[in-house]
C-alpha cells in the first residue's frame, strides 16, 4: 500500500515538471519577444565617422557590434593610406552583425568607415542579462529530476528494506 | 506515508509558482527599465532630473546579474527540498 503511494506520486511529479517547464520556456519566448520590440532594440541611433579597421579575409567587427541589439548601416569606407574610396565589390558588409570582410588583395591596410547603427540602451543590456539568467533554470532540469527520481527510488526502498514505518 | 507523499509534492509544487514568479519579476523588471528610459531620455541630457534618472536605470539594471543566483537559490531550494523528505531522517509535516 506504501509502494503504491510512493508511486502514485510519480504522474503529479511528471505533470508539474512538465507545467513548470511549459511556463519557463513561455516566459523566456515572452521575454525574448519584449527585447526584440523597437523600443528597446532600437532607441539609441549612433553615427561613426571614420573609424579605423584593418579587414581581413575574415569579418572583422566594427565597434558598434558590441552595443545591444546593434544594426549596422554602412556609409563610406575610404583607404586610410590614400584616402581612396573603396567600392562595394571589395568588401561585403553585414548589417546585422556589423561585420566587414575584405575581399581582396587590393587594399591590405587600414580602412575608415563612416556608418551608423541603431542599438538599445541599457533596458536592452539588462534585457539580455535577464533572458539569460532566466534561461539558466534550464541547465538544473536534469538535477531536478534526478532529485524527484531519487526521492521515489529511495522512497520506496525505504517502505521495502528502511524496517520501520514512516507516516 | 501520506504525510510524506503530501510534503515531496508541496516541494515540487513550489517549483511551477517560483518559475511564474520570476518570470513575472522579470518581465516588471524590463518593463520598469524601458519606462525609466523613456522617461529619462524626455529631459535634456546633463540635467539634474536626467543624471537621477540614469542613475535609477543604471541601479535597477544590476537586478539582472543576479538572475543566474536567484534561479540557483530556486533549483537547490526544491531539490535539497525533495532529498530532506527521502534522507532527512525525521517526519516533516
Amino acid at each position: 500500500m506504501s509502494k503504491r503511494g510512493q508511486l502514485s506520486g510519480l504522474p503529479n511529479s511528471v505533470i508539474v515538471l512538465v507545467i513548470a517547464a511549459i511556463f519557463l520556456v513561455m516566459g523566456v519566448i515572452i521575454l525574448g519577444g519584449i527585447q526584440e520590440t523597437d523600443i528597446v532594440a532600437k532607441s539609441l541611433s549612433t553615427s561613426v565617422a571614420n573609424e579605423t579597421v584593418t579587414p581581413t579575409g575574415v569579418a572583422v567587427s566594427l565597434n558598434g557590434a558590441s552595443a545591444c541589439k546593434s544594426v549596422c548601416t554602412l556609409g563610406l569606407i575610404n583607404n586610410d593610406t590614400n584616402d581612396i574610396i573603396i567600392t562595394a565589390g571589395n568588401y561585403t558588409f553585414v548589417n546585422a552583425d556589423c561585420t566587414i570582410v575584405n575581399l581582396t588583395s587590393e587594399f591590405p591596410n587600414a580602412w575608415n568607415v563612416t556608418y551608423s547603427y541603431t542599438s538599445g540602451g541599457e533596458a536592452c543590456d539588462s534585457a539580455n542579462l535577464t533572458v539569460g539568467g532566466l534561461a539558466s533554470f534550464a541547465d538544473f532540469w536534469e538535477i531536478i529530476v534526478l532529485a524527484v527520481v531519487i526521492t521515489i527510488v529511495i522512497g520506496l526502498l525505504l517502505v521495502v528494506f528502511g524496517g520501520r514505518r514512516v507516516r | 506515508m501520506r504525510s510524506v507523499l503530501k510534503n515531496k509534492k508541496g516541494q515540487l509544487g513550489q517549483l511551477a509558482p517560483a518559475i511564474l514568479t520570476l518570470i513575472f519579476a522579470a518581465i516588471v523588471l524590463v518593463f520598469g527599465l524601458v519606462m525609466s528610459q523613456e522617461l529619462r531620455d524626455t529631459q535634456t541630457a546633463g540635467t539634474e532630473a536626467y543624471m537621477a534618472a540614469n542613475d535609477t536605470i543604471t541601479g535597477l539594471g544590476t537586478f539582472a546579474d543576479f538572475w543566474e543566483i536567484i534561479v540557483l537559490a530556486v533549483v537547490i531550494t526544491v531539490v535539497i527540498g525533495l532529498l530532506l523528505v527521502v534522507f532527512g531522517g525525521r517526519k516533516v509535516q
